[in-house]
C-alpha cells in the first residue's frame, strides 16, 4: 500500500536532524584550535582556522614561543588548557590595596561609580609605568569555539588585579584575533571596526577590509578587539544616534575600554535591564566616557557579558537570563603581571 | 507529478494553502514573541520568515488554482514543503544567530537546499504547466 506524503515524512526529521546539530554547533560544541601555555607576548602568527584547512604557518619570533598549536585535522580533539589559580603574580611590588584602589610601583587603578541616564556606570581609571600590563587571556588559556568561562573565572586564573570582558571573538567565525602579540585569525570580516592596540600602548581604531592582521602585527600591534564600533575617535565622538538602528538606540548593559593619555585608560561597565539601571545606548556610552576625557573610546561585547572585576569581586550587576549572574564569555582584558 | 484541475484536486490544494497560511501565521507569532524578548535587536531574517509559507506557498498555489488547467500533483506539492520548510527554519535560525550576535555558515545549507527544492518545483511545475497549454491550444 502505497504510503501518503512518504517523502516529507523523511525530510522532516533529516531537516530537525540538521537543525539540532547545527545549533549544537553554534552554542554548544567546543572546539580548542590552540591551547596557550603562557600567555605572555610574542610576536607570532599561529593559523589555526578549522573551517579552512590550512597548512600551519609561523613567523620567526625574537622571543620564546610558548604556544601548543595542534594541526587543522586535530583541532577537534585537542583538549582545553587548565585553569589555574595564579593569585601569587596578582600583587605588585610594594602594593596597596583598597576596596575601590589598587596602588604599587607600576600599576594604579581607581574605580568609580556613576549615574547617567537612569544607569550606574563603573569606571575604572588606570594608569600603568609601562603597557606590558595592559593584557588579555582566553578563557581556559585556549583559543576556540565555545570555550567560555565567568570573567571572574579567566580572571582568577590570570591573576588579573583589574578585568572586564573581552569582545567574545568565539562567537565569530571571521574578524581579526590577535592577543599578546599572538595572530590566531586573520580572516577579515567585513565591515568590522577593529580597536589595536601597539606595544607602545597606544590605540587605533582601524577597518579591518582596509588592512590585513598580518601588517597590523608588523606595524607593532599587540591586541586586536574585533567587536565595535568606535565610540570616540581623536577626542570626538563617532557614533550618532541614528547609526545602526535597533542596537544603538537601545538601552543595555555596555562594556568599553578607552585612552585618555600615554598608558593612562579607562575600564568602563555598565549594568542595564534591571530595574536600578536602565542601560546606555551606544550614543550616550560616547558621551558619557567624552565627558571623562577619553580620546580614543571602543565598545566591547556588552549585554549580558558586561562584568568588571577588580581583586576577585565582581563589581557590577550582570544580568544574565533576567537574573544577576555571569555570562561565560570567551576571553577577558585584564590589568595584571 | 501532476493532475487535472477536477474538484478533488481543488480540494487537496485548497488543504496545501491552508496550512501555508497557517504555518506563516504561526512563524509570524513566534518571530513577533522571539522579537518582544530580543531587547530591541531586530533582525530580518527574523520578522521575514513569515513571508516564505506566504509567498513561495500559498499564493503560487492559490494563482494555479484560480487559472491554471493543470495542478502540482502530490509529489510536486511535497517538494515545495520540503523547499518552504527549509527556507522558513533557515529563515529563523538565521535570524537567532543575528539576534544573538553570532554566525555559522552552515545556514547556507538550508538556502541552498530549500533554493534548489523549490527551483525543481517551480521548474517542474513551470515545464508541465507549458507543455499542457501547448497541447491544449493545438
Amino acid at each position: 500500500m502505497k504510503k501518503k506524503n512518504m517523502l516529507l515524512k523523511c525530510f522532516l526529521p533529516l531537516l530537525a536532524a540538521f537543525t539540532i546539530y547545527t545549533t549544537l554547533d553554534t552554542f554548544v560544541l567546543q572546539k580548542a584550535y590552540v591551547v596557550v601555555e603562557d600567555q605572555t607576548t610574542t610576536n607570532e602568527t599561529v593559523s589555526s582556522e578549522s573551517s579552512e584547512t590550512k597548512s600551519e604557518n609561523e613567523s620567526h619570533s625574537s622571543r620564546n614561543k610558548r604556544s601548543k598549536k595542534s594541526s587543522s585535522e586535530e583541532t577537534k580533539t585537542a583538549s582545553l588548557g587548565t585553569t589555574t589559580d595564579s593569585s601569587s603574580k596578582t600583587l605588585g611590588p610594594s602594593s596597596l590595596v583598597t576596596e575601590n584602589s589598587y596602588s604599587d610601583d607600576n600599576i594604579s587603578i581607581s574605580i568609580s561609580e556613576y549615574t547617567e541616564n537612569d544607569t550606574v556606570i563603573y569606571v575604572a581609571d588606570v594608569q600603568l609605568s609601562s603597557p606590558e600590563y595592559l593584557k588579555t587571556a582566553f578563557a581556559y588559556s585556549t583559543y576556540g569555539k565555545n570555550v567560555t568561562a565567568a570573567t571572574s573565572e579567566i580572571a582568577k586564573s590570570e591573576g588579573a588585579i583589574l578585568a572586564i570582558n573581552g569582545d567574545y571573538y568565539g562567537v565569530q567565525e571571521k574578524g581579526y584575533v590577535l592577543r599578546n602579540g599572538v595572530l590566531y585569525r586573520s580572516t577579515a570580516a567585513k565591515d568590522n571596526e577593529d580597536l589595536v592596540i601597539y606595544e607602545d600602548g597606544s590605540f587605533e581604531i582601524i577597518m579591518e577590509s582596509e588592512v590585513s592582521a598580518e601588517e597590523l602585527l608588523e606595524k607593532g600591534a599587540v591586541q586586536i578587539l574585533s567587536f565595535g564600533p568606535a565610540l570616540v575617535e581623536d577626542g570626538e565622538i563617532s557614533v550618532s544616534v541614528s547609526d545602526e538602528v535597533g542596537k544603538a538606540k537601545a538601552s543595555n548593559p555596555r562594556t568599553a575600554i578607552a585612552i585618555i593619555d600615554e598608558c593612562h585608560y579607562l575600564f568602563i561597565v555598565s549594568d542595564g535591564r534591571t530595574d536600578e539601571s536602565e542601560g546606555l545606548s551606544l550614543y550616550e556610552l560616547a558621551v558619557f566616557a567624552k565627558s571623562l576625557g577619553a580620546k580614543t573610546v571602543y565598545n566591547l561585547d556588552g549585554g549580558g557579558s558586561s562584568t568588571m572585576v577588580f581583586n576577585g569581586t565582581v563589581v557590577n550587576n550582570p544580568t544574565s537570563g533576567g537574573n544577576i549572574k555571569e555570562r561565560s564569555v570567551s576571553d577577558i582584558v585584564y590589568i595584571g603581571y | 507529478m501532476f493532475t487535472l484541475s477536477d474538484d478533488n484536486a481543488k480540494a487537496i490544494l485548497e488543504k496545501w494553502i491552508k496550512i501555508y497560511l497557517f504555518a506563516a501565521a504561526g512563524t509570524l507569532i513566534f518571530s513577533a514573541i522571539y522579537e518582544h524578548f530580543s531587547h530591541e535587536v531586530y533582525s530580518a531574517f527574523m520578522l521575514g520568515a513569515c513571508l516564505i509559507p506566504l509567498v513561495l506557498g500559498a499564493l503560487p498555489l492559490a494563482a494555479a488554482k484560480k487559472k491554471a488547467g493543470l495542478f502540482p500533483g502530490n509529489i510536486l506539492l511535497q517538494i515545495q514543503a520540503c523547499s518552504i520548510s527549509t527556507l522558513t527554519v533557515g529563515s529563523i535560525f538565521k535570524g537567532v544567530l543575528e539576534i544573538y550576535g553570532t554566525t555559522n555558515d552552515l545556514t547556507l545549507v538550508y538556502a541552498a537546499i530549500g533554493g534548489i527544492l523549490f527551483a525543481a518545483f517551480a521548474g517542474i511545475y513551470g515545464a508541465g504547466l507549458n507543455a499542457f497549454r501547448k497541447r491544449a491550444k493545438a
